[in-house]
């Protein structure tokens, strides 16, 4: 018997090889290796996207309970229920005036959000106009984009949010225009080291000598290869403006004392980290929830762009 | 200027160079002349550093000279600017460069890129432009399908042939070639070089080719200038110049090389 079965695995064994040796009619070419490494590098990144967004959708989950359930109202007080540890009734527990902290984590979302885009957006928006006029034209242009960028990397995004509430009173517009200037040194390297990277390439000297124009040149031809690389700072920032707008609030210099942010919320925790950590616990991992998720799809639209850049 | 209009570029005593201070530049091309008539194709051949490539961004107008007269079709143009001379001349010089992979934008195919210099001279409509591109792309060589291809999927010579598309598309008077052909191996080159041979008689263009093999600009050109250190040298028909050479540099350059012409 076992005779037998070593010759029947061996007979299959040849089969095998004869199969292979049929199947392996076209010889590998660059071709196949070139769609091999892409899909390798398209696995990483496809995984940092599913664990970015899974990490993304929690905060946003709680958005849509928050629009049809709120369970406790955002500022009643209580006297009778300060510092309670989490439970049934309170997900989170409460804070010092006995304040439902899951319903305050649910309503700080909203605001946070909309800082957060409004201060991407200026930077973007500026990052873009700045960097994309340096890294093209170069030269004195180039020269003065570059010493906007190095005035305002220069002072600290903190002193420039204390500047412009001083200035103009505290309120959620001035946090985003302070925070927005100074996310415009970010941009506006990421797209004039792309402008300069591609400019140089014999393609826009000859769109150059077909008489195209300059915006002709950025727009359908320069700022498509900075598309994805972008996408990737865009979603950093997002990440980084939440982390500066918290420090801000949790300074006492954001919001105005009637909205509610989840920095606001950890600030007002502090003086009782040790009486009632949850009052910290809950507005802090919702911060690192969103900052975490944002970071992995940057760093995923990175790693796509590095692909392109290959390919 | 009349007498001139045969002649389609003249270059009188140019200084060109970059400033290296001040009251200091450093001169690529020192008191270059030349002379090239219509129709012809002038070999441009010297060593690296030599000032090729400056000459020819000379004549697109990237670079402005410092001294000295370049006449086009027997107009002054050495004072108008890259795009005064595309609007006076219609687009007039065209460039083919070295590096096939950097004269396309890698996000776009083929195809557009091909229609994209009739796109920007707005003179014909939509289908007359996509058809003109099909044409020339048949022209250059290559299937129609390699019209929603992407650069990427292109060999090398196959983008140089499109390269050379994009050029001839909008009927230029001069076409610089910037060592065209100096990255693809040999067999390529020679599909190349007959491929600019072909074209020349469909589209009446004279070429300025600049390149650092002689047998190449031997087979193509019907001229040659040899260029040494920012000027030329010697200029003359392609036989005269390689069989009897009469500069020693040039004499030193046509032995170096090992062939005899």
């Amino acid at each position: 018997m076992k005779f037998k079965d070593k010759n029947k695995d061996k007979n299959e064994n040849e089969n095998k090889n004869k199969d292979i040796n049929n199947r392996v009619s076209v010889a590998p070419t660059a071709k196949h290796a070139y769609y091999r490494t892409t899909s390798a590098i398209d696995q990483g990144a496809k995984i940092q996207f599913r664990i970015g967004f899974a990490l993304l959708a929690i905060p946003l989950v709680l958005f849509l309970i928050n629009l049809f359930y709120r369970p406790y109202d955002t500022s009643s007080m209580n006297m009778t229920e300060r510092f309670m540890s989490p439970d049934l009734n309170h997900w989170f527990g409460t804070d010092n005036y006995g304040r439902d902290i899951f319903t305050r984590v649910m309503s700080g979302l909203p605001l946070t959000i909309i800082i957060s885009i409004g201060i991407n957006l200026i930077g973007c928006l500026s990052g873009l106009l700045i960097g994309g006029l340096s890294g093209y034209f170069g030269g004195i242009v180039d020269y003065w984009g570059n010493r906007i960028s190095d005035a305002l990397l220069s002072i600290p995004a903190i002193l420039m949010g204390m500047l412009f509430v001083a200035s103009f009173g505290e309120g959620i517009r001035q946090v985003i225009v302070a925070l927005g200037i100074m996310f415009i040194p970010s941009y506006m390297r990421v797209v004039r080291s792309g402008f300069l990277e591609y400019r140089q390439r014999n393609f826009v000297k000859r769109l150059q000598l077909l008489g195209a124009s300059s915006a002709r040149i950025i727009w359908l031809h320069l700022f498509p290869q900075i598309r994805t690389r972008l996408m990737s700072a865009i979603a950093l920032g997002f990440a980084n403006a939440i982390l500066a707008e918290s420090s801000l609030s949790f300074l006492g210099l954001g919001v105005p004392l009637s909205q509610i942010t989840w920095g606001k919320m950890l600030k007002d925790a502090q003086g009782f980290i040790f009486q009632a950590p949850w009052s910290a616990i809950a507005p802090g991992m919702m911060i690192v929830t969103l900052v975490l998720g944002s970071f992995f799809i940057s760093n995923g639209l990175k790693q796509l762009a590095q692909q392109r850049s290959l390919a | 200027m009349k007498d001139n209009l045969d002649n389609i570029l003249e270059i009188k005593n140019v200084y060109a160079g970059y400033a290296t201070s001040l009251r200091k530049a450093e001169y690529v091309l020192a008191g270059l002349s030349m002379i090239m008539k219509s129709g012809e194709f002038l070999g441009i051949v010297g060593e690296s550093g030599s000032g090729k490539t400056t000459l020819a961004n000379l004549i697109t107008g990237f670079v402005r000279p410092i001294s000295g007269e370049i006449y086009f079709q027997g107009q002054e143009v050495q004072n108008f600017s890259l795009r005064q001379r595309i609007k006076q001349f219609n687009c007039g010089i065209q460039m083919v460069f070295q590096d096939p992979y950097s004269s396309f934008n890698p996000k776009i195919t083929i195809g557009k890129q091909l229609m994209e210099p009739l796109e920007i001279q707005k003179s014909l409509n939509d289908s007359e432009i996509e058809e003109k591109a099909r044409q020339v792309l048949e022209q250059v060589g290559l299937s129609a399908d390699y019209f929603s291809r992407y650069p990427h999927q292109l060999s090398g010579g196959q983008l140089q042939r499109v390269a050379l598309g994009c050029a001839l598309i909008v009927e230029p008077r001069l076409l610089i070639a910037d060592e065209p052909v100096s990255s693809l191996d040999v067999s390529v080159q020679a599909q190349v070089l007959d491929l600019i041979m072909d074209l020349r008689k469909e589209y009446d263009f004279s070429c300025l080719f600049i390149s650092h093999d002689l047998a190449v600009i031997y087979h193509l050109c019907d001229t040659v200038a040899v260029l040494d250190r920012g000027i030329i040298v010697e200029q003359g028909n392609v036989e005269d110049v390689f069989q009897n050479p009469q500069n020693v540099y040039t004499k030193q350059l046509i032995s170096d090389a090992g062939y005899s012409f």
